[in-house]
Order: structure tokens, then C-alpha cells, then sequence
């Protein structure tokens, strides 16, 4: 059984990243508060309903910004609790955390450049590189896998549905 | 009925209703076998591919594929112990025993005979429920339909895996998405950040497509190259072992009827139907000691009962535009996007739909088996298709899928941010399912909050005075509070023990 108290915070090592829940959590109420919070500041500044029977735009917002607020606090205490319980605390790992690290900048690029790169030059680079970030070394497999998906996709939405792909 | 039935049989007059059968089938065997992918992540991958099609070829594509699924996961389970889907965990149990004994054929052919039982008496009492249940539900007035949605997304949120509080929160996050766009009742943008792009609302279809496929490919990129697994002989295939079947007929019946029922409570869904019905069968069986150690009574049963369960699940979603699992929910999308409504006025508005989706489970089937039994070595042999390809396979359909739905980057856009969100999301375990009910329900919950309210001059006694609303807010308010309450207890138990 692990001792609790070491359970806090992040250990860091170079093939994972391991962060206890409770703590994670934590962080994740912060984030999501400051999002619900601006949430319901921009659902309370929505226009008063015209008809006075109605709740208008903003007010099933505000209802729900509220609700969930409280649910918000209520997972932070039972973080809280689960930290300063014996209990063992859950661990979180991210393992190959800078081929994870790599792989999210290669969605963003590919959701950036699909369109100037267009449909097939795009799927056959980020397939490649994809693959490549998880851990596919083998050459015939790194040429071969986006050259066929590339055709499927090719046939398939191009020539049997007719969707019009940059 | 049945010359609504007729209807049904009459859409396979259609080539297409049989090759989009065939196809899901076989799109569904082939992701039910790879550990990791399952049916969710099907569906929303299958979606793109539906632009532009009949909806009847669309619906029956996208059941079939979930159908087949549910059956393709067994067969890993079996062969090398690693279930495809969750729900074929307890198919394993006695599955992987049976194989090490040299039984792995006879397992195989229970399983798929079984699981093919399942659909068809479970889709009889689909056909028998779901009817009535919409024509009930035709009496419903906007506080009773608030109140079903609210039912509906606190069963999810609170049997879903992990702490009941984190699918408030999800629920919250879900809903919260739903009301990003131009007010339905005043024209008002809300929340858009001045882009005209969110006046229309999130897109559907980009938003599950990256909480459910592309947040996947970031934990295959966790896991690395996989390694190669041992290929395992199958013996005894096709030799229907009929004296062995026959003998599991109460089972088989049991588990189907159970699975129907839990499948139908959305968020229950298949993998607690398949636990469920496998724990009853232990206990009724005459011969439980052979539970866990091989058993052909555990593998029918959890195979009846966990494809019963996805005709349990398709009751709400068709009856009442409840979604039942986080499939149907994708499901729901798909429809949406053909303009499809699915609820009470399904049944008497676009009747072909239901009904077809009924006929097809059952023309389904025999098809499956067949599909099943021919294939058995291919789809164990599918579970050796390299991580690395899988990845790039799911990211390149979920791009170009992206970009084919409104033909604009903005979707693309969404798209990631949600794929990098709903891996974020998963790490926290915050479960994706309530986000994607509520992100579905929330139009349609808040349009019939403010009707409810409108229709009582503003009034909020009207959640509280008409009987049915109250029972159903009770619902909502126990499916919140007991699994949290038991949850608690549990780690009070465990705190005292330690």
C-alpha cells in the first residue's frame, strides 16, 4: 500500500507522468469553475425576456450555470476528503507523455493545414507521422497503411458518395 | 401493426438496405474484435459515411454495425481473453477456459448462436414495447417530457462508471454545449464569442467523432506498437453442437428477457445486462461450480443478454427520443443530421424508420450468424492489426469525416478541440456518455422547460402537481442520490477496514 502523502502532486519520468486524481481533480474544478463562472456572468447578461411568463434566453442557462457550480464544489470537496482520507488515492499516468505531447501539435497542425494541403496530401503526411508517433518503425507499414487509407478514402467519399473534398 | 411491419420488410426491396446490412456487419465485426474500438466509437466513425443517403439504408447500417459489434467482442474474449467491448468481459470468464481446453469452436458457435437468440426474441419485445410505450408518451405534455429527459440523463450520469458527482459535471458540461448557438424561441446568440459560425449550434456529428474516436487514438498513442498476439486453433467450428444448445434454451430465454429489460433503463446498457444475467444463470444453474471454469451456460448467457440489451436500448431512443446507451446517443446524431426527429412521432410520422430498424434486427441475424461463424478466424485475426494503423485509420476518417459534414474547416476545428478535450475528459474519468445524452436532450429539455412554464403562466408548480411529472423527478433525484450514497458507504467500509 502506498503511503497517501506521497501520493500528492506529479512524478515525472521520462517514459510517464503520473499525477495523483485527487489532485487532478483539483485543478480540473479550478479550470471548470472559472469556465462556469464566466458562464453564468454571460447567461445573466442576456436580454430580459419580452413575454413576462417566460424565463427568456438566459434563464434555463442560469439554472443550469448554478446546478452545475454546486456539483463543481461538491467534486472539489470530495477530492479534498479523498486526500485527507486513508485511503489509498487513485494514480493518473500519461504514458509516452511527449509522443502524446507530439501527437495533440499533429491534430492541431492537420486541423489547420487540412484545407491548404488538401484531403489526400493531408491524410497521407498526418497518417504517416501518426503512426510514426506511435511507435510503428517498420517501413513497408509506414508507406503502405497511408497509401491504402488514402485510395479508401479517396474511393469512398470521393467517387461513391461525391463529397467534394478540397 | 402489422401492416407497419410490412413497411418494414418492404424497405428491403432496396439493394442498398441489404448492402448497407451486410456492411455494418461486417464494420461491425471488424471493430468489435480490436480491443478498445467498440460499438460508441463505431457508430460515430460509420456516420460519415451516411451523408447524403436514404435514412432507412443509413439506420439499418448503423444497427447493424452496433448489433455486430456487440457479437464481434466475444470472439476475442474467447479466443485470446482480451473482450473486444466491455460488455463481452463476462463472455471471457468461461470463454478463455473453454478455448484452453481445446473447446474453443464450441464456444465460438454458442456464443454467435446465442447472442443471435438474444437479438431476435429481444427485438420481439421491442416490437411489442416500444409501440405502446410511444403512443403513451403521445400524452405527454412539455413538464412530463422535461421531466423524461431529466430521467433519462441522471440514470447516465449516475451509473456511469466512476463517481456519480463527475457525471453531474458532465451532464452540466453537456448541456452547457447544447446551449451555444442562436436561442430557439428569441433568436438571441448565446455564448457564440461573436463567431457567427456557433449560431447554428456546436455540430453534432464533429463533436462526437472527436470525444469518442480521435480522444481514442491519443490513448493508442499511450500504448504503443501492440504486440503480436498468439493465434489460437479453432476446433469444432460449425459442428453445431445442437444437444448442448438445446440444453441452454432457459438460459438463453431468461438472458435475453433480462438483457431487454436493463438495456431499456438508459445508461444501464449491455456490459451490466451481460454481468447481470451471468450472475442470475450461476445462481440458477444446476451445475454452478462449472461457472468461471468453462462453462457453456456463462458464455450464453452473457451473449444473449448483452445483445439483448442493444434492442433494449433502441425502446427509449424510438419511442420517446431517449437514448438508452451512448450509442444510441451517436445514433440519434446520425438521425439528426437526415433531419430525423426520433420520439413518439416517429411511429406515425416517418413509420419506415422504426419499423425497418425492427425488421432489419431480425433479417439480421441469421445473416450475422452466418457472418460470425464463416469469419471466426478472421476476426480473431483482426485483433493483430497493428495500434499504429489503427490509429492513423481512426484519425484520417474522423478528419476527412469532419470536413465531409458541412464541407468547412470550422467542423474540422471542433472537431479536434473536442478529440484533445474527450481525452482530458477521460484521464479525470469524467465520463463522456452523459456529455454527448446531454448535449442531445438539451434543445429538446430546455424548448419544453419554458413551454412548461409558458403553459402555467409562469408557474413552477406545475413540476410538482401533475403526478407523473413528480414521478419522474423522483426518478431523476434517486438515480443521482443512490449511487452516490452507495458509493460512499463503500469507502467508509473500506476507510474502516484499512
Amino acid at each position: 500500500m502506498e503511503d497517501y502523502k506521497k501520493a500528492l502532486g506529479w512524478r515525472l519520468r521520462w517514459d510517464v507522468v503520473r499525477g495523483s486524481l485527487p489532485v487532478l481533480d483539483l485543478i480540473g474544478c479550478a479550470a471548470l469553475l472559472a469556465v462556469f463562472w464566466q458562464y453564468y456572468a454571460q447567461a445573466r447578461a442576456l436580454p430580459a425576456p419580452l413575454n413576462q411568463i417566460d424565463i427568456g434566453a438566459g434563464g434555463f442557462p442560469t439554472l443550469l450555470a448554478v446546478a452545475t457550480l454546486i456539483a463543481i464544489v461538491a467534486v472539489a470537496v470530495s477530492a479534498v476528503v479523498r486526500v485527507l482520507d486513508p485511503v489509498p488515492v487513485t494514480w493518473v499516468s500519461v504514458r509516452r507523455p511527449l509522443y502524446v505531447l507530439a501527437t495533440v501539435g499533429l491534430l492541431v497542425l492537420q486541423s489547420i493545414y487540412f484545407e491548404q494541403l488538401g484531403t489526400l496530401p493531408s491524410v497521407l503526411m498526418f497518417a504517416f507521422l501518426t503512426m510514426l508517433a506511435c511507435g510503428e518503425r517498420r517501413p513497408l507499414h509506414l508507406i503502405g497503411v497511408p497509401f491504402a487509407l488514402g485510395a479508401f478514402i479517396y474511393v469512398v467519399f470521393n467517387l461513391a458518395l461525391a463529397v467534394n473534398l478540397p | 401493426m402489422f401492416e407497419s411491419l410490412a413497411i418494414g420488410f418492404s424497405a428491403f426491396g432496396d439493394p442498398m438496405v441489404w448492402f448497407a446490412l451486410v456492411f455494418g456487419a461486417l464494420a461491425g465485426y471488424l471493430i468489435g474484435a480490436i480491443p478498445g474500438l467498440g460499438p460508441s466509437l463505431g457508430v460515430a466513425l460509420l456516420i460519415p459515411f451516411t451523408y447524403g443517403m436514404d435514412p432507412v439504408v443509413s439506420i439499418v447500417g448503423l444497427v447493424a454495425l452496433y448489433a455486430a459489434a456487440e457479437y464481434g467482442g466475444a470472439i476475442t474474449a474467447i479466443l485470446i481473453n482480451s473482450p473486444g467491448t466491455a460488455a463481452a468481459v463476462a463472455t471471457s470468464w468461461d470463454g478463455y477456459p473453454l478455448t484452453q481446453q481445446g473447446r474453443a469452436g464450441e464456444a465460438l458457435t454458442v456464443s454467435i448462436l446465442s447472442s443471435g437468440a438474444g437479438i431476435f426474441v429481444s427485438t420481439l419485445l421491442l416490437v411489442i414495447t416500444a409501440v405502446p410505450l410511444s403512443e403513451f408518451a403521445l400524452r405527454f405534455g412539455p413538464g412530463e417530457y422535461f421531466a423524461l429527459a431529466l430521467v433519462g440523463l441522471s440514470l447516465v450520469a449516475g451509473l456511469s462508471d466512476g463517481s456519480p458527482l463527475k457525471g453531474t459535471v458532465a451532464m452540466g458540461i453537456g448541456l452547457a454545449l447544447a446551449t451555444i448557438g442562436l436561442d430557439v424561441q428569441t433568436g438571441t446568440p448565446r455564448f457564440t464569442m461573436g463567431n457567427p459560425e456557433f449560431f447554428e449550434g456546436l455540430p453534432l456529428v464533429p463533436v462526437l467523432l472527436g470525444l469518442y474516436a480521435l480522444s481514442e487514438v491519443l490513448f493508442m498513442i499511450e500504448d504503443g506498437p501492440s504486440e503480436k498476439l498468439k493465434s489460437t486453433p479453432i476446433g469444432g467450428l460449425l459442428a453445431l453442437p445442437v444437444k448442448a444448445i438445446l440444453g441452454l434454451k432457459t438460459a438463453i430465454l431468461r438472458s435475453s428477457v433480462l438483457g431487454y429489460a436493463i438495456g431499456v433503463i438508459p445508461g444501464a446498457g449491455a456490459s451490466i445486462a451481460s454481468f447481470v444475467s451471468y450472475a442470475v444463470s450461476k445462481r440458477l444453474s444446476k451445475t454452478p461450480e462449472k461457472f468461471g471454469k468453462g462453462s457453456l451456460e456463462g458464455v450464453a448467457s452473457s451473449e444473449a443478454a448483452n445483445n439483448s440489451a442493444v434492442a433494449g436500448a433502441l425502446a427509449p431512443l424510438l419511442a420517446l427520443g431517449i437514448p438508452g446507451s451512448p450509442t444510441t446517443a451517436i445514433m440519434i446524431g446520425a438521425l439528426m443530421v437526415q433531419g430525423i426527429q426520433p420520439g413518439p412521432l416517429l411511429f406515425t410520422k416517418s413509420p419506415e424508420i422504426p419499423y425497418t430498424v425492427f425488421v432489419s434486427l431480425w433479417i439480421g441475424v441469421p445473416i450475422m450468424v452466418l457472418i460470425g461463424l464463416a469469419g471466426a478466424r478472421i476476426w480473431a485475426r483482426v485483433a493483430n492489426i497493428p495500434r499504429p494503423a489503427i490509429a492513423a485509420i481512426v484519425a484520417g476518417i474522423c478528419y476527412v469525416g469532419a470536413y465531409a459534414s458541412h464541407t468547412t474547416m470550422f467542423p474540422v476545428h471542433v472537431m479536434t478541440a473536442f478529440g484533445v478535450l474527450g481525452y482530458i475528459l477521460r484521464k479525470l474519468e469524467i465520463p463522456l456518455a452523459p456529455i454527448i445524452l446531454a448535449l442531445v436532450l438539451g434543445e429538446m429539455m430546455e424548448t419544453n422547460f419554458r413551454r412548461a412554464l409558458i403553459s402555467n403562466k409562469g408557474e413552477w408548480d406545475i413540476f410538482y402537481t401533475s403526478p407523473m411529472t413528480v414521478i419522474l423527478i423522483l426518478i431523476a433525484i434517486l438515480a443521482f442520490a443512490l449511487p452516490g450514497l452507495s458509493q460512499l458507504r463503500a469507502r467508509r467500509a473500506k476507510a474502516a477496514a484499512l
